[in-house]
This record gives structure tokens, C-alpha cells and sequence, in this order.
């Protein structure tokens, strides 16, 4: 048999493993800010533990933000995705106040002049945070009603209104303020607060939240605020279609705040199901506290075939990422809530208590995550712009699809983990409002099915191509009445059954991606990832959403239990790299 | 009403193009004007910023019902050439 050399997974990776071991274990009480004995101590302060953010800089994070063209490291969308779980499994409230920044950052990343950009990067990588200003308090989704304005007086512009809430309202130095700057037109304007006179701004007090805890979350009113014409963002009207692509980026990142959280979450929970000793035996024996936490173990897989290509897509296919950052936006904070709702259960008295168990942090992830779901457009805003895209997912695509093999290459450059995506090189008119009807994962549906069926006939474990069969089978046909469903609807995107539609369509992503995810890694991975019983449970976990009688096959779940309690063991990521065989693929060392 | 100003239909096209480019921070040659413009995303907070934008440039008053029924750039230069006389 031929030798192959094994591949190496792309530089995410190593940086995150290099933060993870940076920070320490936080079940270790030992380990400093981030240990979670620190962070309860400091929340029950209103708090992040002292040093928290010291640690963090100090390590770099902050440079993330910054694109490496500008003196950062910002190089891929993955990159960032990857160190934010890494934060996010201790302290949702700390990569917040990074996710905020970057919010704030992007348009001049995107459209800003090379000043405004040098500026911001040098302020950034300084240690000066920056806010996003778009929400009022009388307004919320509806940003086309903000009040705020900026109208000319010379060379200047003079700004008013009151942005609430805002995260790093406060402490942020740079606001990136969406105003209006003509009759129907908006802008972005890059306000700088050490350049305003001190009497025409004043920020508000820190709002008291359920979460987050610690988070400077308040707002900025602007009062007569003189700033000159050339800080607005881009091309002045512009500032609509800006925020909204802006959005598609960090909407993707924070899936990093869920999967970050269902790690930390199930890690508490496997603990406490080994340790907790009920009618002589651990409670792990129990069926369905054994079944919440392969569930739960099983969500976090699908979570990374969902996120990952999409984060990979930023730089791999920009234009499809109004739609796809979307779904994710949707789907994954979403199961985060579930998974953290269901590991409630196995915790019990001690997931209700602010002291025990990983010295009660449970209920502050479980009120950290909460915001996953509201910020950045809400579950129901996410879901109304893929039902508004619908009609033009199932009609012709009119040969503008790319040819097979450049499909499959896209696909390849997405979902294959041993790829390392192109580095960022911001341009905001790269970035969509539309997919134009274009999908790669979705509408290739079939030839997906396909190549999963014949790959598993010669290369899965025995009974898992036949299980795929039936499975995909059933796929084909919620597929073929959802297509159906859309076409009878004749333009409909905006019913709750439009909603419902929208949710299905993003179940079927998570169903492709799952199977994508199989296909491209097999051959790196090998083990039992190659297997494909991950592939058959995972698939069987999405249908519940639609067929709660769904089961798991029994005979599958001991090789995912076996990884899943080894990474247990040794402190690891919960990932499907726990499935590929040993030391493959190959982490990339230090350059 | 009576346009005031006489426009080609090429140069209508042109000019409508380019701000539908500008509402979606596109190039305009990647705007074809015989795509739906639901497609590009122009729903119908924009639709109501592109007629102001007619109104001003042609000066005529335009029904945003009866334009909002041309969903193509070609279809909608067609409408605003009958309105302008
Ligand atoms: C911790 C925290 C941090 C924040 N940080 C920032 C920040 O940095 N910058 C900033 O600008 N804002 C920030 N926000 C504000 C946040 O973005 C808004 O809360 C969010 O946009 C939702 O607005 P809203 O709460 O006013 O809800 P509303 O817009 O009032 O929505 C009410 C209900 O209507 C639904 N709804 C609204 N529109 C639609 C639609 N089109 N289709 C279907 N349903 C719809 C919503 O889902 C919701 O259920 C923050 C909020 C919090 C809590």
C-alpha cells in the first residue's frame, strides 16, 4: 500500500492550542484569571477577574483584530473563530468585548480611507477598544428609523443623538456611529472620542444585565458633536449596505461563543456524571443522563461542520456568505441554548447554585450565552432574511452555478481542515446583500448525497452505508416538500410559516455540512472519523429536530463515548478531531 | 406631469444602474439589467430610496406601487420613459 504523508490542519490550530495552553485549565483553580474559581469570585463583583484582560493582551489578542496587511495578525476568519472558543469556554464576557471591537472596526477595515485604517490599527494594537453605535433605544431591529444625525456646517459635521445600548459605550475610544447624513441616507462616521470637545458627548451608566456580567455595556449621546466631513466611513449614504455586510462577518464568529460554551458546558457535565454517585454507581449509568451527554457531545460536532467552512468562506467566497453567515447565526447559538438547557438537567440542584460544581460557574455560562441568540440581529431576524432568499434557492440558477469541478474545489476549500484559507484582504464591495440564488452547499444537495453513498460503500465500517442510505433517503424527501413548500408559497418570505421554512432549509444545511465535513477529511483523518459512524449519529441527532421518534444507533456510540471520555480525560477540545486516527492529521508546528 | 428633462433610454438605464450599485456597494458592471432586483437584495426600504432618487433626477412624480411592479432595471427604465413622455 502506497504511503501517504499525513497533512497538516491549517494554522488555526496551533493558535489555539497555544492560547488554550497560555490561559490553563480552568477547572485548574490554580490558573489564574481565567481559571473559573476566578471568574465566579469576580462576577458575583459585577467583574472580570484583575488581570483577565491584562493576559489576554498580553498574549496578543488583541492583534487579531488587526488585518496583517495593517501590522496585526488578522489572517483568517478561522484564526479568529478558533482563539474566540478558545476565550469563550472560560469567559464569554471577555471575547464580547473583543466581538464588540471588531463589530466597530470593520467598516474601516472594509471601506475606510487608508488614514482612518492606519489610525484604528495603531489605536487597536495600543490597547484602545472601540464600539459599535447602531442600536436606540427607541429603534432596535428597525435601523432604518434611527434618529441620530449628522448634518453639514462647513467643512464639519455636527452629530447628535444617542446610541444605547452599546458594548464598550465607555471604555471605547473609537465609536463607529450610524447616522443619518441626508433625508433616507445613512452613514458611518468614525468618531474618535480624544478628538471631540468635552462638552458635546457624554456616555451613559452601565446597564445592569442578566449576563455578561462585567461587560461595559452602556450607551453615547452626542450633543452639537463637531467632527470633520472625512470621518465618515466609505461613501457617504452608504452606511445601511455597510452595517449589513459588517454584520455577516461577526455573525459568523459568534458561533465561537456557543461552541465555546457546549464545551465547557459538557466538560462539566462529564465530571459530574462520573463523580456524582447514585443507588451505588455514577450517574453516567443512568440511561438518559448518559443520553443528554452523547447528545450534547454530538450537537458540538455538528456545530463545527456547521461554522467552520463558513467562517473559511470569508476569504474563500465572500459572496456567499449573506446567507450562509445567517444560517449559522441562527443555527448555532440556538443548539447552544438547547445543549446548555439539557446539561441543566444532568447538573440538576448543582446547575442552579452559584457555588459547588466548577465552583458554580454553569449558571454563568448559561446566562453569558444567552446573548448569543439577541445581538447582532435576533433568532427571528437571522431567520427572515433566509426566508427572504428562499424563492431564489430553488428556482434555475441559470447556468450562473459554478461548473462541477469548480464546485467541488470550492467545497474542498471550505470543509477540508487541512486547508488554509487565503489571508483577508478587506474589501467591503466584495461582500453581498444577496447569494443571488447561489449556494454550493445547499443546492448540491443531490450530487452530495451521491458521492456520501458511494464513498461509504467501500470505505465506512459495515452497516454504516446502509444506514446512511435510509437516512439521506428521508433527507431527500424533507428536502423535496420544503422545495415544494417554497414554490407553493409564491413569494411569501415573511409569514411565520416563511420563518418555518427558513428553519428547515438551515436543518438540511446542517445535514450537508455534516456529510461535506465527512467527505473532504475522511482521507486525513482516518480512525474512526473515517469510519463514518459520527456521520450516521449526527445525522440521526438533526432529524430529531424534525422526527423527535428518531433514535441513535446503539451500535455506534461506543467508539464516539470512547473519544469523547478520552478528550475528557486529557483536557482536550471536544472536536472531531478526537475521531482521526493518532497524530493525524499533523498539527502544524511553530513557524 | 411632464418630465422636464429629455433622457435617452440609454443614458436612464445607465444612471439607474449606477445607483442601484450605489444602494448595494457593488460595482455597476456587475449589475445586470435584466435581473430581478429582488435578487440583488433591493427590498423595499431601498425601493422607496431609489423612486426619491427618480424623483429628484427626472423630476416627475412616480406611483411606487406601479413602479415596484417593473422588477428589472429594463423593465423600470421602459416605466419611467412612458412617465417622462
Ligand atoms: C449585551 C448586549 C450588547 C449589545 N451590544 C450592542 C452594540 O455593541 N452595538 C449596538 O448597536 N447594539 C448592541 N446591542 C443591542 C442589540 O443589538 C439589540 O438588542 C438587538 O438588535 C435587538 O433589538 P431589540 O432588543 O430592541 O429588539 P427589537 O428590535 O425591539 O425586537 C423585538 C422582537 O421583534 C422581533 N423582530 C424584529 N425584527 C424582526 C424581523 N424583521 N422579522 C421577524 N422578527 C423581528 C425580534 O426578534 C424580537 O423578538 C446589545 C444588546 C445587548 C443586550
Amino acid at each position: 500500500m502506497e504511503r501517504q504523508v499525513p497533512a497538516e490542519l491549517s494554522p488555526a490550530h496551533r493558535i489555539a492550542a497555544d492560547l488554550d495552553a497560555y490561559l490553563g485549565d480552568p477547572m485548574d483553580d490554580e490558573a489564574g484569571p481565567f481559571s473559573y474559581k476566578a471568574i465566579v469570585e469576580a462576577e458575583e463583583r459585577d467583574e472580570i477577574p484583575a488581570g483577565a484582560v491584562d493576559a489576554v493582551r498580553a498574549w496578543g489578542f488583541p492583534a487579531y483584530l488587526v488585518p496583517s496587511r495593517l501590522g496585526g495578525r488578522l489572517t483568517t476568519l478561522e484564526e479568529l473563530f478558533f482563539v474566540t472558543r478558545g476565550i469563550s469556554r472560560r469567559s464569554v464576557t471577555v471575547a464580547v468585548m473583543y466581538g464588540s471591537g471588531l463589530l466597530a472596526v470593520n467598516p474601516v477595515w472594509l471601506w475606510g480611507s487608508e488614514r482612518q485604517r492606519a489610525t484604528v490599527a495603531d489605536g487597536l494594537l495600543r490597547g484602545d477598544l472601540a464600539c459599535f453605535g447602531v442600536s436606540e433605544a427607541d429603534h432596535g431591529s428597525d435601523v432604518m428609523a434611527s434618529e441620530s444625525q449628522a448634518d453639514q456646517e462647513g467643512d464639519d459635521l455636527l452629530l447628535n443623538g444617542t446610541k444605547w445600548p452599546v458594548g464598550n459605550a465607555t471604555r471605547g475610544r473609537f465609536v463607529t456611529t450610524y447616522a443619518k447624513t441626508g433625508s433616507r441616507d445613512f452613514s458611518l462616521l468614525l468618531v474618535d472620542k480624544r478628538e471631540l470637545a468635552p462638552d458635546c458627548w457624554s456616555v451613559l451608566p452601565p446597564v445592569r444585565t442578566v449576563g455578561l456580567r462585567g461587560h461595559d455595556l452602556s450607551g453615547v449621546m452626542f450633543m452639537d458633536a463637531r467632527v470633520p466631513a472625512d470621518c465618515v466611513i466609505g461613501r457617504r449614504g452608504s452606511g445601511l449596505v455597510q452595517t449589513l455586510k459588517t454584520l455577516q462577518i461577526t455573525r459568523t464568529a459568534i458561533a465561537a461563543l456557543s461552541v465555546g460554551t457546549i464545551d465547557a458546558v459538557v466538560r462539566i457535565g462529564m465530571e459530574y456524571s462520573r463523580h456524582r454517585t447514585l443507588y451505588g454507581t455514577d450517574i453516567y449509568h443512568i440511561p438518559v443522563i448518559r443520553d443528554h451527554l452523547v447528545k450534547a457531545h454530538l450537537d458540538l460536532l455538528i456545530a463545527e461542520c456547521v461554522a467552520i467552512p463558513v467562517t473559511r468562506a470569508l476569504t474563500v467566497a465572500p459572496g456567499r456568505l449573506s446567507l450562509w453567515s445567517s444560517i449559522v447565526k441562527y443555527f448555532v447559538p440556538v443548539m447552544g441554548e438547547e445543549v446548555v438547557a439539557n446539561i441543566g438537567t444532568v447538573l440538576a440542584a448543582r446547575g442552579y447554585l452559584r457555588e459547588g460544581v466548577a465552583h458554580g460557574v454553569f449558571q454563568k455560562l448559561q446566562r453569558d450565552h444567552a446573548i448569543a441568540s439577541i445581538f447582532e440581529g435576533t433568532t427571528h431576524v437571522n431567520l427572515a432574511n433566509v426566508a427572504g432568499q428562499l424563492p431564489f434557492l430553488i428556482g434555475s440558477s441559470d447556468g450562473e452555478e459554478a461548473e462541477d469541478d469548480q464546485a467541488e474545489e470550492l467545497l474542498d476549500d471550505l470543509f477540508r481542515w487541512t486547508r488554509t484559507p487565503p489571508t483577508w484582504e478587506p474589501d467591503g464591495r466584495i461582500l453581498q446583500l444577496t447569494n443571488e440564488g447561489l449556494d454550493e452547499i445547499g443546492r448540491r444537495f443531490e450530487a452530495t448525497a451521491e458521492e456520501v453513498l458511494t464513498a461509504a460503500s467501500t470505505h465506512a465500517a459495515p452497516g454504516v452505508a446502509a444506514e446512511l442510505k435510509e437516512l439521506i433517503g428521508g433527507i431527500a424527501g424533507l428536502r423535496a416538500k420544503l422545495v415544494a413548500g417554497i414554490r407553493a408559497a409564491e413569494g411569501d418570505t415573511s409569514s411565520v410559516a416563511a420563518l418555518a421554512r427558513a428553519r428547515r432549509y438551515c436543518e438540511i444545511h446542517a445535514m450537508v455540512s455534516c456529510m461535506r465535513t465527512w467527505l473532504h477529511n475522511r482521507r486525513d483523518f482516518g480512525g474512526p472519523f473515517a469510519d463514518g459512524a459520527w456521520l450516521v449519529l449526527c445525522l440521526q441527532r438533526l432529524l430529531q429536530r424534525t422526527q423527535p421518534d428518531t433514535v441513535l444507533s446503539e451500535e455506534f456510540l461506543p467508539s464516539l463515548e470512547e473519544a469523547m471520555f478520552r478528550t475528557f480525560d486529557e483536557r482536550r477540545w471536544f472536536s472531531l478531531l478526537s475521531l482521526a486516527e493518532d497524530d493525524r492529521p499533523v498539527r502544524p508546528s511553530e513557524e | 406631469m411632464n418630465g422636464s428633462v429629455t433622457i435617452s433610454h440609454d443614458e436612464l438605464q445607465a444612471w439607474l444602474v449606477d445607483r442601484i450599485a450605489f444602494y448595494l456597494d457593488r460595482p455597476p458592471e456587475n449589475i445586470d439589467p435584466t435581473v430581478e432586483l429582488a435578487r440583488y437584495g433591493i427590498d423595499s426600504v431601498y425601493a422607496i430610496s431609489i423612486i426619491s432618487d427618480i424623483e429628484d433626477h427626472l423630476q416627475v412624480e412616480v406611483d411606487v406601487a406601479e413602479a415596484r411592479k417593473r422588477e428589472t432595471v429594463t423593465a423600470l427604465t421602459d416605466y419611467l420613459l412612458e412617465l417622462t413622455g
